[in-house]
């Protein structure tokens, strides 16, 4: 029993900053009802620099058609190492894609951007179709897209 | 001497009238098989053409464009399975009217080590 106060004091120490370090952020995409085809769609982040830094969902699973989501493909290289385990079924005309990641502290009010690509058949190729700044005052306000998105919203 | 020339020369030209004879024979038989072969096929509608059998041959005139055409349309249609095929591909299988499933195309795969997931934990995603 006495150990088990410094037992927890000491977890406690390790975990919490764990825990402090990273928070719950929800990126909602909703498609505009184009009518078409399911969309493809990579969401991944920037840095300040606007140098990417990670896929956070590829909306997609057909590795053959990502080229068509042209600034994800030149940011990342295209590899499937990078949407490995993180990819999902494209998204349909007027639907919305919600995806709840924990994300690092570091990359709140840090510059960070989150982009969406998106991509049609028979349709258009639509590079920075929605961006959002991950900025805490820019958080739960939806973006209009400029192609198959009605709009983006990040919130934490 | 002159007997046996003469009666040599003679089987010699009976025996070539006589192939001639068989060889034309022969191919006239196999040339109005081949064709009662097509007009059965246009009559009884197995070459799917009309079976509007002209004595002038205009049937299979007819015949071979009614072919051609449904080369051509099969043709086409196989270029057009082709695409759905692709479709299927771009489209993830989901058009409209079907619910589009969500999810990590294979769950067992890690995330990408690219320091956005904290502590490796994968995205919950939902689409409404």
């Amino acid at each position: 029993m006495k150990f088990l106060l410094p037992t927890v004091a000491v977890g406690a120490a390790f975990v919490a900053p764990t825990i402090a370090a990273a928070r719950p952020v929800t990126i909602e995409t909703t498609m505009k009802a184009y009518g078409g085809p399911g969309a493809y769609a990579a969401i991944w982040v920037s840095d300040a620099a606007g140098k990417y830094k990670g896929t956070l969902w590829m909306a997609g699973d057909r590795a053959k058609y990502w080229r068509h989501l042209a600034d994800w493909q030149r940011a990342s290289g295209g590899r499937a190492t990078e949407v490995d385990g993180i990819t999902g079924a494209s998204v349909g005309s007027g639907k919305t894609l919600k995806i709840t990641v924990d994300l690092a502290d570091a990359l709140i009010d840090a510059g960070y951007v989150v982009h969406v690509d998106t991509s049609v058949e028979n349709g258009r190729d639509v590079s920075a179709d929605a961006l959002a700044p991950l900025a805490a005052d820019q958080s739960g306000k939806p973006i209009a897209g400029k192609g198959y998105v009605k709009s983006l919203k990040v919130s934490f | 001497m002159k007997k046996s020339l003469l009666a040599l020369a003679a089987v010699l030209m009976a025996g070539t009238v006589a192939g001639t004879a068989l060889a034309l024979t022969h191919e006239r038989d196999e040339h109005s098989t081949h064709l009662r072969g097509d007009h059965a096929r246009l009559e009884d509608g197995r070459d799917g053409s009309r079976a509007d059998a002209r004595p002038d041959g205009e049937s299979f005139r007819v015949a071979d464009d009614h072919r051609r055409d449904r080369e051509r349309h099969h043709g086409r249609k196989h270029h057009r399975d082709h695409d759905d095929d692709d479709d299927d591909d771009r489209g993830g299988g989901e058009r409209a009217g079907r619910q589009p499933a969500t999810g990590p195309s294979d769950p067992t795969t890690p995330v990408p080590d690219n320091g956005l997931f904290q502590g490796k934990a994968r995205p919950k995603v939902e689409v409404n």
